[in-house]
């Protein structure tokens, strides 16, 4: 009977475990219409160290923002950042959404702006960041991609610019000019052909990213440019994503795509730096982004990013910069006092040249004056001047980007363009029925 | 009558009591098993997009719309393309390999160890390392055979790439299917194999009337599960192609992924897996009643 007692009483133990153990995972369900408001814990006292999360897709900020506590420790010695890195935009997000679902989000964290701050904004998840001290030193330009229905949700990070990297060592050896346009730039293939350079465009047609560079270029220096409101067209109809004006495009980089490597389909982004180096072609579509990794493989290079060459006319060219990353605060943290004051340490203009220093990025901050890498030179006239276009698909719909590399690499494949056209402009009416909120909210402050 | 109505009595407390045992399991069972998948069919019928605390349930429109729009069943059919691969191939390998390392060989330990070893990788560190190997080794391999697919990187290939994320995987669980095919051989009575000695049967043979026939159990459990998982795939394909080119690797489960992380429709994307769900209960049943008949013929 003893016996018979125990197994009972051990099967409800572990019943009730179990069920124990289970419950309480409740603010991770979406249909809680209980609203996260920021911090009902106390704020810290002076003496507690307290531990701040942080979470970004940048390798480079584990270094860079070590340093920065180690200097914001000197007046405030009790924080301590503990940094989590999730490299790649597509795993990023993935594990953000998934770290907000689960209730475990980050204090706070830097990623994208555009779109995906709307997004967070719009579900409740990152604060507002209106009127706050940490912005000072933020120019009100930049503040676009940041706000949302009269709020600001993000302080700008870094602005990335996308163009063409020069391996100068090739451009000196053949005696040839960088292009400043379009024809200039086909002359310039046609003489490195002439040198034996066959395929002088390097081009990773395995990395999606890449392989879209032409496009996100091309989007911002020319269509951008000749019709700001594309989008909002986009959204009400008048135009479509297989208009005649996406063709030009790839009219455009068809024509580039004599000059790359028939084997462009397998080459990684590693591979493709490395050709870069190794000099087996002289020129490598990408941005801002791509320099810490081109140096690991090259630290000496003669290296030179120029703004992209898809005007006509050298007069109308454009350097395609604009505010990419930005700081958010997550609405869920527990220290948002003590967030904001690092936040506002980080965005000073000696933190901001740190971040030059270490990552190789062109910083948001005002008054920063490093300059990251030789290699940004050729940035610097069209930086200083209003030469620059923003980055025009920040602002779509979330998804619909990745579904542009997607039909690009279709398209790079050899697949025809108008299926591919018509397939990123059915996906992108799919995303607009889905998400009505996003295109009745589009284009309001 | 009173005799027979306690024994009943007493059959029925013993069965409770043994009853009582599994409930721990069944509980566990319940809470990590049934209720997520409950919780995946009610939130399969709203339109939430993973981040925002309110959604409308709207019934079975996503359901419905998953059977019209032509993108699930392209990377279906991308998908069982992978699993049929990987089902077939596999199993032959394993079959061979359990024959082989079942004869008397000094080093057949040692083989079995190696062989079997390689399932333990993560399938996510899988699709790296063979990224690397197609990107690199098989590459210049191919250059130097002349072969134009494997040279030019066959991850780059829309025909190939999905049958070289297939050789991943197989090469990744070929030893865990050789284990059971081995267990299977120990199965086989030796005396028959002795009575087709003496009859003079050749190898062939002996494996054709004996082995391969009684190996239908072993057989049976091996295709049901290497077709599951087949099914269910992401990891190594993820980490290998993600995908590309194009679409080309894109099986369900990615697809499932995108549409809810990406493409912020978490609510359809649970729809989809749902849907694979099913999918795999209703090939695991037609796949049992052919087995389990052919297990009965050869009894």
């Amino acid at each position: 009977m003893s016996k018979k007692l125990l197994f009972l009483i051990l099967a409800v133990v572990v019943l009730t475990a179990a069920v124990v153990g289970c419950s309480g995972q409740n603010s991770g369900n979406a249909g809680n219409t209980e609203s996260k408001q920021a911090a009902t814990t106390p704020k810290a006292s002076k003496d507690e160290v307290i531990t701040i999360k942080y979470m970004s897709s940048e390798p480079t900020d584990v270094a860079y923002i070590n340093k920065v506590v180690e200097e914001y420790k000197k007046i405030n010695p009790n924080i301590n950042v503990e940094v989590n890195i999730v490299s790649g935009t597509d795993t990023f997000i993935t594990a953000l959404k998934a770290k907000f679902s689960a209730d475990d989000a980050p204090d706070f964290y830097s990623f994208q702006v555009g779109a995906r701050t709307q997004e967070f904004a719009e579900a409740g998840l990152i604060m507002d960041l209106k009127g706050d001290p940490l912005l000072t030193n933020i120019n009100e330009k930049d503040l676009d991609l940041v706000s949302y229905k009269g709020g600001i949700y993000a302080a700008p990070k870094n602005a990335q610019a996308v163009g063409t990297y020069l391996n100068m060592e090739l451009f000196k050896k053949y005696n040839i000019e960088p292009p400043t346009n379009f024809s200039e730039m086909l002359a310039v293939n046609e003489k490195f052909r002439e040198n034996g350079v066959e395929y002088p465009i390097i081009m990773a047609g395995k990395d999606v990213n890449i392989v879209a560079s032409p496009d996100f270029q091309y989007l911002s220096t020319v269509i951008l440019q000749e019709d700001p409101d594309y989008y909002q067209k986009i959204l009400n109809g008048e135009l479509h994503f297989n208009s005649p004006f996406i063709k030009e495009l790839f009219d455009k980089y068809g024509q580039l795509r004599e000059y790359m490597s028939p084997d462009s389909l397998g080459v990684d982004a590693d591979e493709a730096f490395k050709r870069l180096v190794r000099g087996d072609g002289a020129m490598l579509m990408t941005g801002t982004w791509a320099l810490t990794q081109i140096r690991t493989y090259g630290p000496d290079l003669d290296l030179s990013l120029i703004p992209s060459t898809f005007q006509e006319k050298t007069e109308d060219r454009i350097l395609n910069v604009g505010i990419t990353i930005g700081y958010h605060i997550a609405s869920t943290t527990k220290y948002p006092e003590e967030v904001k004051k690092f936040l506002a340490f980080v965005l000073t203009p000696e933190m901001g040249d740190l971040y030059v220093k270490e990552s190789k990025q062109i910083s948001a901050t005002k008054g920063v004056t490093a300059v990251a890498d030789p290699a940004f030179e050729a940035l610097l006239p069209w930086l200083d001047s209003d030469k620059k276009s923003p980055h025009a698909d920040l602002i779509w719909i979330p998804g619909i980007k990745d579904v542009m590399k997607e039909v690009t690499q279709k398209w790079f494949l050899g697949k025809d363009i108008d299926t591919v056209l018509n397939e990123w402009e059915d996906r992108h009416q799919r995303l607009m029925k889905e998400n009505p909120s996003f295109v009745e909210n589009f284009g309001k402050e | 009558m009173a005799y027979i109505l306690s024994l009943r009595k007493k059959r029925w407390k013993e069965s409770l009591q043994y009853s009582t045992l599994t409930f721990p399991a069944l509980a566990i069972y319940g809470i990590f098993v049934i209720v997520p998948l409950l919780g995946a069919i009610y939130y399969s019928m709203t339109n939430w997009n993973g981040l925002s605390k309110t959604f409308d349930f709207i019934g079975l429109d996503n359901y419905i719309y998953l059977f019209t729009e032509g993108y699930v069943w392209h990377t279906l059919g991308t998908t069982f393309k992978y699993t049929l691969s990987v089902t077939i191939i596999q199993n032959i390998l394993a079959i061979i390999l359990a024959v082989a390392l079942d004869q008397n060989i000094k080093s057949k330990n040692v083989l079995r160890t190696m062989i079997f070893i390689v399932c333990t990788m993560s399938p996510l560190i899988t699709g790296y390392v063979w990224s690397f190997i197609y990107s690199g080794p098989a590459m210049s391999l191919g250059k130097f055979l002349g072969i134009e697919t494997l040279a030019f990187n066959v991850l780059s290939s829309d025909v190939w790439a999905i049958y070289a994320a297939a050789f991943a995987s197989i090469w990744r669980m070929t030893g865990w299917t050789m284990i059971i095919y081995l267990a299977g051989l120990q199965l086989i009575p030796k005396e028959l194999y002795e009575a087709a000695d003496v009859d003079g049967v050749g190898s062939i043979r002996k494996f054709l009337n004996i082995t391969f026939p009684l190996l239908a159990p072993a057989i049976t459990v091996n295709i049901i599960l290497t077709f599951e998982r087949g099914l269910k795939d992401f990891d190594s394909i993820f980490a290998l192609t993600g995908g590309g080119p194009g679409d080309s690797t894109s099986i369900i489960a990615l697809s499932i992924y995108r549409e809810t992380f990406f493409f912020s429709r978490a609510g359809y994307g649970t729809a989809v897996g749902i849907i694979l769900f099913l999918l795999i209960v209703i090939c695991t049943i037609i796949q049992l009643s052919f087995l389990r008949k052919r297990e009965e013929n050869v009894i």
